[in-house]
C-alpha cells in the first residue's frame, strides 16, 4: 500500500573512518551519508557511538519532530575510537529488533545503514537466518546505503573485506539490497500520492443516455459498454504556502496570525435625482454617497445575474439550477489527432483504465478499443460526466500506451476537457506572414519600418539557428507511449537511456530550491541553541544562506548540463 | 477565470500590481432607420433591421454570460414614433432632442429587464403577434441636417457613464448622404473630432442598401477626415481593440495593437455579415501575460537574439462567477462587502496601516509585505512538533529569486558586490540594465529578473507530447511596441519584436519544429517549462473549411514537472503486458481490434468546433436563474436533459446513425458477441483464469471494503447522538475530544449551514466550537 506510513530505523556507522573525507568531497562521509532524512516514524541507531558504546537507540515513538532532530543530532558525531570487538552487522541485527515492539501495526518498515564499511569489522552472521525469517515475515526492507560501494577505485582492504561480507550477507537476507550512496540522491519520483479515483462507471459508445427527467428507457441492445475508473494524472505541484505569524520582540513567542472578517452593507445616503424614473444606476463607486453599515452573520449566499440583477442562492435553488445527469463518459465520435487542436484543452487530463474488479473481458474490450484508436492516429471525443449530477463535459480521449515498469505496460486513455462555445475568447491577431494596406487611405504606419515582414535572408539564418538549436532526437516520435514509473528512493535504479521527452521531465526548479533553503535552515539551526534565535540573526542571507553553496540564480548552462540536453553551439544570427 | 473586486478590502497577496479588472466596455448601437432598412430583404420576411436587433440579442444573451461588465445601448433616429401613444410605444424619446431620436434602452450594462425589452420585441415578430415595423416607422421629412445636434445628445447620454473603461459607438447606416449642406459637414466635423479627443471610438458600419447598390463612403471620409474611425472601420482590424489583461495590470493602451492590420478590403457589408460583425463586438484580446523570448544569449557573438512577446488567452474554462454575498433587508437585497482585519493571537487587531514607530509617509509607500514585516508578521511554516521556521522578507526573496543567469562574463569593478552578483543577489544590478531600452543594451545583460521566456532548443513536431495537460494553453504572438508600452510598466524589450518573431514562425513552420522554453511569465510567477507550438500545423489547426484557423502565432503548453504527474494505482500491474507477450497475455484481441477500426471508421469528425457545443450545465444555470428572476415558471418539458444538453443529444444521434445501418448493426453485434465469447473461454485458458481469480479477489476486497465502511457507518450511527445539552455541556468543559467523528459530523450535519465540515478531527471541533462562540455572543 503506497499510503500507509513509513517507519524508519536508521543505523548509522559512526565509526572514526566515517569522519574522513573521501573522492575529493568537501563533507565527510558521515555528513554524505545523512544526506536525506525522511520518514513518519524514526528511529536512529548508532553503531560506535561517541559516547562509546557498540550500539545505542534513540526512539520516541510519536512523530518525528524538530526537536528529536536536535536530539538526535547532537548524537550523530564521530567517535574518536574504535570500539572493541566492532560488529557493525550484529548492530544490524539489534536495529532489527526494534521493529518486533509494535509489529502488528500497520507500517512500511525500512532499516536503512549508513556506513563507509571502512572499519574492522567483526561481521559475525549467526544469526543470520532467524532474522532472514523474520523479515520476510514482515516484509522489512534492508537497505545498505554504502558509501563509494560502486565506485571503482582502490579500496583498503577492510574496506573489502566488509564489502565482501555483506555481499555473504546479502545473499542469506534477500530482502537486503545494497546500494551505492550516491544512487540514494537520484531525484526522479512520480508523486507518491495515493490515487484517487476520480470516477466509476462505464465507458459507452452508441448506448442511449438515459435522461433522469424522462421516462424513456430504451434497452440497451446494440451498445459497447466498457467499465472504467478515471485518476487524476497531472496536479500541478506548488511551492509550501505557509502562514502568516507574528514574532514577539523577545523572538522567543511565535504565534499565528488570524484575519477577522466584518460583514457591512453600503447603504444610500445621498439624494441622487432618479432620471426618468426609468433606470436607476447602480454605481457603487462612489464612496462618499454611501455609509458603511456593519450586518454582522445575517447574509446570505447570491448569484450576480448581471450588475443589476441579483438572486439570493440558497440550497434549494442551487439545487435547481444543476442539471442532472448520471455519470457516464459516452463517445460522441472521433477525430484524427493532427486535426486536434492541441488548442482547445482547457484542464488537468485524467488517466481512463479499466477497474481493479475487471473480469478478463473487459480488460480486453477496453485495450482493444485503445488499440485501434492507436493503429487510427486518432482520438475520441467523448461526453462525460464524471460524478452524478455534476457538470457535463466534453473530453478528448487520447489513446496511450503506458510503461509502469522497465518490461510491462498497460493500455490507458487520457482524458482532457475540451472547450465548449464559452470557453471561446477570441481575439484579433496580426498576421505574421502578409501585411495588408488599407485600400481607404494611406495608413501613415505602413512606412514604419520596424514592422515589416522579415527578409528572406534573416529567415535563412533564423533557419540555421533552430537547426543549430534543436536536440538530438533518436528514437523517438511514439508520442503514443509515455512512461509512469513508481520510483521511490528504495527501489531499483533504472538506468535504461532516456530520451528528450524524459530528459525535459524535471523536477520543478522553485519547488527545488525552496526546499533546498529550508533544509538548510533547519541542518544550519542545528548547532545553534534554537531555532528562534538562528533566524534572528543579522543579514542572515549574507551570511547563512549565500556562502559556499550553488548559485541561486537559474542558469541555462547548468540546467542543460543536469538533464544531460545535447545541444550544438548557439549559431550566430541577426 | 476570477475577478477580484478591487473594493473588497485588502488582498492578502502583496503584489498590488496584480489587482485583476474588469472588462467594461459599453457598445452603442445607433441605427438610422431608413426604408431600405425596414424593406424586407429579398427571398425573405426579415429586414435589415430585424437581422440586427436579432444579433445584438443574441450578443446580448452571449455577454450576460461571460462578460456580464459590459454595457449596451440601443438608439435609433429619423424613427416615426407619432402613430403611437408614449405607453404603448417601447421606444422613449431622447432627451431634449428633436423627434425621431428614440432609445430602446439607454447606455448599460446587460441586465435582465433591457434583455427582455429586445428579446421581447424580437419573438413577439418571429410569432407573427406584432412585427418590429409596428414601431419602427420611418420618419419621413426629417431634417437632413439633424446629425450634429443627434450626437451631441447623444454625447450628453454617455458623457456621465463613467463605469465604463471605454464606450464604443457602432453607428450602423445604409444611407450614403448623411448631410446635405457644407455648414453641416463642418459641424459634423467638429463633433467627431471631440469624440475622437473624448477617445470614444466610432466604428461606422456600412449597410449596402440593396444587392445591387453600393455604399458609397466619400460623404463619411469627409466627417471623419482627422480621426483613425475610417482606416480602420471594419472588419479584421486590430487597432481599436482593447486589451483586457486577466492577470493584472490593465492595458489601457487605445493604440496598443497591430500597426499591420488587414485593412477592409470593401467598405460596406453584407446582408449575411450584419450577425458576423455585431456578434464580433465580444471578441476581446485578453492578455496574459507580456514578456521577453530571449532566444539565444550569452558572451558569444549574436548573443542578444530576441524578441518581446504578448500572450493571450484563446480559450478558458468558463465557470460562473457570479457568487457573492447578499443581505435581506425588508425584501431589498444589498450587497455585502467584507473587510478583513488582522488579528494576533488574542484577536487584537494589528492595524497595518499605520506604522509601529517610524513616520508614517515612507510607511504608506511599502508593500503590504513589508508593512507586515514592520509589524513582526512574517510568512512561516510550522514544523512537526510546533516550531516555526519564519522568513523574513529577504530571505523569502532570496529562496524564490527566479532570476536566470545569462552566463555572461563576471563583475565589474566595485568589490563588494562581488558575492552578490556571484549569486544573483545584486538585484539592483538587474533593474539598471533593464532601464535600457534599446535592443543593443541587451548584450550587456548578465541577469534576467522574471519575467521572461529562455529557448532551451527545438525539436521536432512529431515529438510534441500532450499527454499531461494541466492549464489552456496560451497564445503568444509579438508586441509590436517592442515591450515599450508593455503593462508590465513599459521597461523596454527588443527591437525589431515583430521581425524577429514573424521570422521565428515562418522558420518553424517550415522546419517543422517547435520550441522548448524556460521561464517565468509573470512577474511573480514560478518558472515553468514550456512547449512552444505554433499554429496552423498539424496539432493546431482548426480544420474547418472556409473559416479563419487560429491566428498565426505561437501556443505555450506548460509542460509538467515531475512532481506534477500522478502514479497509477497499484492494480494496473494485473494487466500490464510485456511486449512479445502472446495476445492472451496481452489482454487484447486483434480480431476485436480490427472491428473496431471498422465500427469507428463511420464515426469520424473532421473537425471539433466549440462553437458548436455551448455548456450544458452553465447555460441550465442561467436558464433557471433567469426564470427565476423574472418569475417565469418553466415546464417540466424545458427542464429535461435532453432539451438542454447538446452533448446528450449527440450521443443519442451516435445510436441512431448505428442502428439507422444494419451493417453497422452487425459488426457491433459481432463486437458484443466476441467480447461473450471471450468472457465464456475465459475458464479454459490458464492465465485468464488466473486474471479473473485475481480480479475477483479484487472485487471482493473492494465489496469488503464497502462493508467494512457501511458497517463503519452503522456502528457511527449505533453510538448515541449528541443532544445540543451533551454539546454545550462539552463546550464548558473542552471535552469535545470524547466524542467520536462520527458523532462531531453529525451535530455539524444539523447546522451544516453554520459549521464548516473538516476532514480532520480538530478542525471539526474547531469549527463546532467557533460556531457556539459566535452564538454566545450573538
Amino acid at each position: 500500500m503506497s499510503n500507509s506510513k513509513e517507519y524508519t530505523v536508521f543505523l548509522v556507522d559512526l565509526s572514526p573512518s566515517m569522519g574522513l573525507k573521501h573522492q575529493r568531497r568537501s563533507i565527510t562521509d558521515l555528513d554524505y551519508g545523512l544526506e536525506y532524512l525522511k520518514s513518519d516514524r524514526i528511529a536512529l541507531a548508532l553503531h560506535n557511538s561517541s559516547t562509546g558504546d557498540d550500539f545505542e537507540l534513540l526512539y520516541d515513538d510519536s512523530q518525528f519532530t524538530y526537536e528529536t532532530l536536535r536530539d538526535y543530532s547532537k548524537n550523530l558525531k564521530v567517535s574518536r575510537n574504535i570500539i572493541e570487538n566492532n560488529d557493525l552487522i550484529s548492530s544490524t541485527f539489534k536495529a532489527l529488533d526494534q521493529f518486533k515492539e509494535k509489529i502488528h501495526l500497520k507500517f512500511n518498515r525500512q532499516l536503512i545503514i549508513i556506513t563507509n564499511l571502512d572499519s574492522s569489522s567483526l561481521n559475525s552472521m549467526e544469526s543470520a537466518e532467524e532474522y532472514a525469517s523474520m523479515v520476510a515475515t514482515y516484509n522489512i526492507k534492508i537497505v545498505m546505503s554504502g558509501i563509494d560501494y560502486d565506485q571503482r577505485f582502490e579500496k583498503s582492504s577492510i574496506k573489502n573485506k566488509n564489502e565482501n561480507d555483506w555481499r555473504i550477507l546479502q545473499q542469506r537476507i534477500p530482502n537486503l539490497t545494497i546500494r551505492d550512496t550516491s544512487l540514494f540522491s537520484i531525484k526522479s519520483s512520480n508523486k507518491r500520492i495515493a490515487p484517487r479515483s476520480s470516477f466509476a462507471g462505464e465507458l459507452k459508445f452508441a448506448a442511449e443516455i438515459q435522461d433522469p427527467s424522462g421516462e424513456d428507457e430504451t434497452a440497451n441492445l446494440h451498445g459497447l459498454n466498457i467499465r472504467v475508473q478515471a485518476f487524476p494524472a497531472v496536479r500541478p505541484e506548488t511551492v509550501l504556502n505557509g502562514h502568516d505569524y507574528i514574532v514577539e520582540d523577545d523572538q522567543n513567542r511565535i504565534s499565528m496570525v488570524k484575519r477577522n472578517t466584518k460583514y457591512f452593507i453600503k447603504k444610500y445616503t445621498g439624494s441622487k435625482e432618479d432620471e426618468e424614473g426609468e433606470e436607476i444606476d447602480m454605481d457603487e463607486n462612489e464612496s462618499n454617497l454611501y455609509e458603511k453599515v456593519e450586518i454582522g452573520d445575517s447574509h446570505v449566499p447570491g448569484f450576480k445575474f448581471s450588475q443589476r440583477d441579483i438572486i439570493v442562492l440558497n440550497n434549494d435553488l442551487k439545487e435547481l439550477t444543476r442539471l442532472i445527469s448520471d455519470a457516464s463518459i459516452d463517445i460522441i465520435g472521433f477525430i484524427r489527432v493532427k486535426n486536434f487542436p492541441i488548442a482547445y484543452f482547457t484542464d488537468e487530463s485524467s488517466y481512463v483504465i479499466p477497474p481493479s474488479d475487471s473480469s478478463y473481458s473487459n480488460v480486453v474490450a477496453f485495450n482493444s478499443l485503445v488499440k485501434s484508436l492507436i493503429d487510427l492516429k486518432s482520438l475520441a471525443i467523448a461526453r462525460c460526466v464524471f460524478v452524478s449530477g455534476k457538470e457535463i463535459s466534453i473530453c478528448a480521449l487520447m489513446p496511450r500506451v503506458i510503461d509502469i515498469s522497465s518490461s510491462e505496460s498497460i493500455y490507458s486513455l487520457i482524458a482532457t476537457r475540451i472547450a465548449f462555445k464559452e470557453d471561446e475568447k477570441k481575439g484579433r491577431f496580426p498576421s505574421l506572414t502578409e501585411i495588408e494596406k488599407s485600400d481607404l487611405f494611406d495608413s501613415k504606419d505602413a512606412s514604419n519600418d520596424s514592422n515589416t515582414l522579415p527578409s528572406d535572408d534573416i529567415n535563412k539564418e533564423m533557419e540555421s539557428f533552430i537547426k543549430a538549436n534543436s536536440f538530438k532526437e533518436e528514437g523517438e516520435s511514439d508520442t503514443n507511449r509515455i512512461h509512469n514509473k513508481k520510483v521511490s528512493n528504495l527501489d531499483e535504479l533504472n538506468n535504461e537511456k532516456l530520451n528528450t521527452s524524459s530528459k525535459l521531465l524535471i523536477e520543478s526548479p522553485a519547488i527545488d530550491k525552496y526546499m533546498y533553503y529550508l533544509r538548510r535552515i533547519i541542518t544550519g539551526s542545528l548547532s545553534e541553541p534554537s531555532l528562534n534565535e538562528y533566524l534572528s540573526k543579522e543579514d542572515f542571507v549574507q551570511k547563512h544562506m549565500v556562502q559556499g553553496h550553488v548559485k541561486n540564480v537559474f542558469n541555462y548552462k547548468k540546467f542543460i548540463k543536469e538533464n544531460a540536453l545535447s545541444l550544438q553551439s548557439p549559431f550566430d544570427i541577426l | 477565470m476570477s475577478y477580484n473586486n478591487p473594493g473588497d478590502s485588502d488582498n492578502e497577496d502583496e503584489d498590488n500590481d496584480y489587482k485583476q479588472f474588469e472588462i467594461k466596455d459599453g457598445h452603442i448601437f445607433l441605427i438610422e432607420i431608413t426604408p431600405a432598412l425596414l424593406k424586407p430583404l429579398p427571398g425573405s420576411s426579415d429586414s435589415q433591421l430585424f437581422l440586427i436587433l436579432q444579433s445584438i440579442n443574441d450578443l446580448m444573451i452571449e455577454l450576460i454570460k461571460t462578460m456580464r461588465s459590459t454595457g449596451v445601448g440601443i438608439y435609433f433616429y429619423n424613427c416615426d414614433t407619432s402613430g403611437l401613444s408614449k405607453s404603448s410605444s417601447v421606444l422613449k424619446p431622447v432627451r431634449h432632442s428633436t423627434n425621431g431620436f428614440v432609445k430602446l434602452f439607454k447606455l448599460n450594462f446587460v441586465n435582465l429587464a433591457n434583455m427582455k425589452a429586445l428579446n421581447d420585441l424580437i419573438s413577439d415578430d418571429i410569432k407573427s403577434i406584432r412585427s418590429i415595423n409596428h414601431y419602427f416607422k420611418y420618419l419621413e421629412n426629417h431634417d437632413t441636417e439633424n446629425l450634429p445636434t443627434i450626437f451631441n445628445r447623444l454625447l450628453d447620454e454617455i458623457n456621465n457613464k463613467r463605469e465604463f473603461n471605454r464606450i464604443k459607438l457602432h453607428w450602423i447606416t445604409n444611407n450614403s448622404t448623411p448631410f446635405k449642406q457644407p455648414a453641416t459637414k463642418e459641424k459634423l466635423w467638429l463633433i467627431i473630432n471631440d469624440i475622437y479627443n473624448f477617445r470614444y471610438f466610432i466604428n461606422p458600419i456600412f449597410l449596402k442598401p440593396s444587392a445591387q447598390e453600393e455604399f458609397d463612403v466619400s460623404m463619411y471620409r469627409d466627417i471623419f477626415i482627422n480621426t483613425n474611425y475610417l482606416t480602420k472601420t471594419t472588419r479584421n482590424n486590430h487597432e481599436d481593440d482593447s486589451e483586457y489583461d486577466e492577470a493584472g495590470e490593465h492595458g489601457n493602451d487605445d493604440e496598443d495593437g497591430s500597426k499591420l492590420g488587414s485593412l477592409n478590403k470593401q467598405s460596406t457589408i453584407l446582408n449575411n455579415q450584419i450577425r458576423q460583425e455585431i456578434l464580433r463586438i465580444k471578441e476581446i484580446r485578453r492578455i496574459q501575460f507580456s514578456c521577453d523570448l530571449i532566444l539565444s544569449d550569452g558572451p558569444t557573438i549574436g548573443g542578444n537574439l530576441g524578441c518581446s512577446v504578448k500572450g493571450y488567452t484563446l480559450y478558458n474554462k468558463e465557470t460562473y462567477k457570479s457568487q457573492i454575498i447578499l443581505h435581506n433587508e425588508n425584501d431589498s437585497l444589498k450587497k455585502v462587502f467584507l473587510e478583513s482585519k488582522t488579528v494576533n493571537e488574542s484577536g487584537e487587531v494589528i492595524d497595518l496601516d499605520n506604522p509601529n514607530s517610524e513616520d508614517s509617509s515612507a510607511y504608506k509607500a511599502k508593500s503590504l509585505r513589508e508593512k507586515k514585516a514592520e509589524h513582526n508578521i512574517f510568512r512561516g511554516h510550522e514544523l512537526a512538533g510546533g516550531d516555526v521556521i519564519y522568513l523574513k522578507p529577504e530571505v523569502e526573496d532570496f529562496m524564490t529569486n527566479y532570476t536566470f543567469d545569462h552566463g555572461m562574463a563576471k563583475k565589474k569593478d566595485k568589490d563588494n558586490n562581488e558575492i552578490e552578483d556571484e549569486f544573483g543577489f545584486g538585484i539592483h544590478d538587474v533593474d539598471e540594465d533593464e532601464d535600457e531600452t534599446n535592443g543593443t543594451s541587451k548584450s550587456s545583460v548578465e541577469y534576467t529578473k522574471p519575467p521572461y521566456l529562455k529557448l532551451i532548443g527545438f525539436r521536432d513536431i512529431e515529438n510534441l507530447d500532450i499527454s499531461y495537460n494541466s492549464k489552456a494553453p496560451i497564445f503568444v504572438t509579438a508586441d509590436l511596441n517592442n515591450g515599450l508600452k508593455s503593462t508590465s510598466g513599459g521597461r523596454g524589450g527588443y527591437n525589431n519584436s515583430f521581425k524577429t518573431f514573424s521570422s521565428l514562425y515562418q522558420s518553424c513552420i517550415k522546419l517543422k519544429k517547435y520550441a522548448i522554453l524556460f521561464g517565468c511569465i509573470k512577474k511573480n510567477s514560478k518558472p515553468l517549462l514550456f512547449s512552444f507550438y505554433p499554429t496552423r500545423i498539424k496539432y493546431s489547426t482548426r480544420n474547418v473549411p472556409d473559416e479563419e484557423d487560429f491566428p498565426e502565432g505561437f501556443l505555450l503548453l506548460r509542460l509538467p514537472y515531475i512532481n506534477d504527474i500522478r502514479v497509477l494505482p497499484d492494480y494496473v500491474k494485473n494487466f500490464g503486458f510485456k511486449e512479445g507477450n502472446d495476445e492472451d497475455e496481452k489482454f487484447i484481441s486483434d480480431e476485436l481490434v480490427s472491428k473496431y477500426k471498422k465500427l469507428f471508421g463511420s464515426f469520424f469528425y473532421d473537425n471539433y468546433i466549440p462553437n458548436d457545443y455551448p455548456n450544458p450545465s452553465l447555460n441550465y444555470l442561467y436558464k433557471i436563474l433567469q426564470a427565476e428572476l423574472l418569475q417565469n415558471d418553466l415546464s417540466s418539458e424545458d427542464k429535461k436533459l435532453i432539451k438542454n444538453d447538446i452533448t446528450s443529444l449527440k450521443v443519442s444521434e451516435v445510436k441512431q446513425y448505428l442502428v439507422g445501418n444494419p451493417q453497422r448493426v452487425a459488426l457491433m453485434d459481432e463486437i458484443n458477441n466476441k467480447l461473450r465469447e471471450i468472457e465464456d473461454s475465459s475458464h479454459q485458458s490458464e492465465s485468464r483464469r488466473r486474471f479473473d481469480e485475481q480480479s475477483g479477489l479484487e472485487s471482493m476486497k473492494k465489496r469488503q471494503k464497502v462493508a467494512t465502511a457501511k458497517s463503519a457507518a452503522a456502528s457511527a450511527s449505533s453510538a448515541p447522538v449528541i443532544d445540543e445539552e451533551g454539546i454545550l455541556q462539552a463546550w464548558k468543559n473542552d471535552e469535545f475530544n470524547k466524542f467520536t467523528v462520527p458523532q462531531l459530523k453529525q451535530f455539524q450535519q444539523t447546522y451544516r449551514d453554520k459549521i464548516k465540515s473538516a476532514t480532520k478531527k480538530q478542525d471539526l471541533i474547531d469549527n463546532i466550537k467557533s460556531f457556539l462562540d459566535s452564538r454566545e455572543k450573538s
